[in-house]
């Protein structure tokens, strides 16, 4: 329950960052998707069934303010994260920012093809070198930050009165 | 035979699934539905609103020690600028009376002004796809999808998408879906075109449809033609900053940097009125 509770927090702090104070930072279109970058971090350090759920309410909130497509785009990405889980070592802060500019890309993509005004719009090269390829370098640079900080915090919320982890 | 045995995730997707048929489904059917978490975005609001207002006083904080040293030399430069504004507002007036005088003459019908409704913008899209707005005015305040939004000094923002309870989300004109009819602001030429939230390279969009021996010059300015139900005349876009020939010299192209492109947008006005009512 206070895993839930916290990953609760940890997104609705997310959604108020992500569309309060990111866009009045200067950064154009290089902006971090955190709500991808939680729900790929998530999928990893506690698995797929973790990170579909987890995927799913991220997904929901951010739609409440995108394109509305991301409530079934960020369940994929937290369920094949937590594919990985137990394939590495859940420490190492190498290995996640990998798996999550794959998975911008893999959204990026989804995100285009099926939003006709992208797909009608904008030529796919333009939408892979100026959105999706920047978005997945940044949201990469975050995780290097995130992971760890999600990492820690999952640690700290599983903890028990006898310092045994779940 | 092994029994099916019900996992959390199992849930999850038949929710998914389950959302997604009644959004496309509705979306397919043409049905007005209010869609599953408009009570959220209505609770969320007030957060919005007290995440805008705090940076809004810390940023305040902060201009005044980084921006006192300025304010002696922009004093200099307004008290010259606003001279010169007088004087061309008087000049101004004199137009406007004759211009008066010649439409009773001609039995011109009179330009309604548009009633319009202010709005803090308290949120923005969460990607970097939609280019979109969340405004702090809704349904209470009589908003309604489809009316145009606009800067404080006419510039065109976008269009109202959807309502909600307290607050609205807004397309931006830099969307990649969003069309609106423009004309060229120049007394000889007046050349009639669609600008389009389509990116052309770093700050410039698309405006397209310009016939083929269009008038249409760098640095003009583009305004809202009026042609469409939805946008009334007049309302500024942007400037055409490129041209070429499109469509196999059947057309033109122009590349517009829009008046809205690289401003900070905290507050708008909401085009009230004709323009917005729901067949």
């Amino acid at each position: 329950m206070r895993a839930i509770i916290g990953k609760g927090l940890v997104l609705l702090l997310i959604t108020l960052t992500q569309v309060s104070i990111l866009p009045r930072l200067p950064l154009g279109n290089l902006q971090p998707d955190l709500f991808l970058i939680a729900a790929c971090c998530w999928g990893l350090i506690s698995g797929s069934r973790i990170g579909l759920g987890s995927g799913f309410a991220a997904g929901l909130l951010q739609d409440l303010y995108g394109t509305g497509s991301n409530i079934f785009i960020k369940p994929a990405i937290g369920y094949l994260s937590g594919r990985f889980e137990g394939k590495i070592y859940k420490e190492s802060i190498a290995f996640p920012p990998m798996i999550v500019f794959g998975a911008s890309l893999f959204s990026g993509i989804i995100t285009y093809l099926v939003h006709e005004e992208f797909l009608f719009n904008l030529s796919f090269g333009y939408a892979m070198w100026e959105i999706i390829i920047p978005g997945g370098i940044v949201n990469a640079a975050v995780a290097i930050g995130g992971y760890p900080l999600l990492f820690w915090l999952e640690r700290k919320m599983e903890e028990r009165p006898g310092g045994v982890y779940r | 035979m092994r029994r099916y045995k019900l996992q959390y995730w199992h849930l999850g997707i038949l929710a998914i699934v389950l959302v997604l048929l009644v959004s496309w489904g509705a979306n397919y059917l043409e049905i007005s539905i209010p869609r599953p978490f408009n009570f959220l975005h209505t609770v969320t609001a007030p957060l919005h609103r007290s995440v805008t207002w705090v940076g809004g006083r810390i940023g305040n904080i902060r201009s005044f020690f980084t921006e006192y040293r300025d304010f002696h030399e922009d004093r200099r430069y307004y008290e010259t600028r606003i001279a010169e504004l007088e004087r061309e507002l008087r000049i101004s007036n004199e137009v406007y009376l004759e211009n008066e005088r010649l439409r009773d003459l001609l039995n011109f019908e009179q330009r309604v002004n548009f009633v319009t409704l202010g709005a803090r913008v308290i949120g923005f899209g969460s990607d970097t796809w939609g280019h979109t707005l969340i405004i702090s005015r809704g349904r209470r305040d009589g908003l309604l999808p489809r009316q145009p939004v606009i800067t404080g000094n006419g510039y065109l923002v976008g269009q109202v998408e959807e309502v909600y309870s307290n607050t609205a989300r807004v397309t931006m004109l830099t969307n990649p879906g969003f069309v609106v009819g423009g004309i060229v602001q120049r007394q000889d030429s007046r050349a009639l075109g669609m600008a389009r939230g389509v990116p052309l390279e770093e700050g410039l969009y698309l405006m397209d449809n310009f016939s083929w021996d269009a008038d249409v010059r760098i640095d003009d300015i583009i305004i809202t033609s009026g042609m469409s139900e939805f946008f009334p005349k007049g309302l500024a876009i942007g400037t055409v900053k490129t041209l070429e020939i499109g469509d196999y010299g059947l057309t033109q192209r122009a590349g517009i940097e829009p008046f809205i492109y690289g401003c900070t947008i905290e507050e708008v006005l909401i085009i009230l009125g004709k323009w917005g009512e729901e067949e």
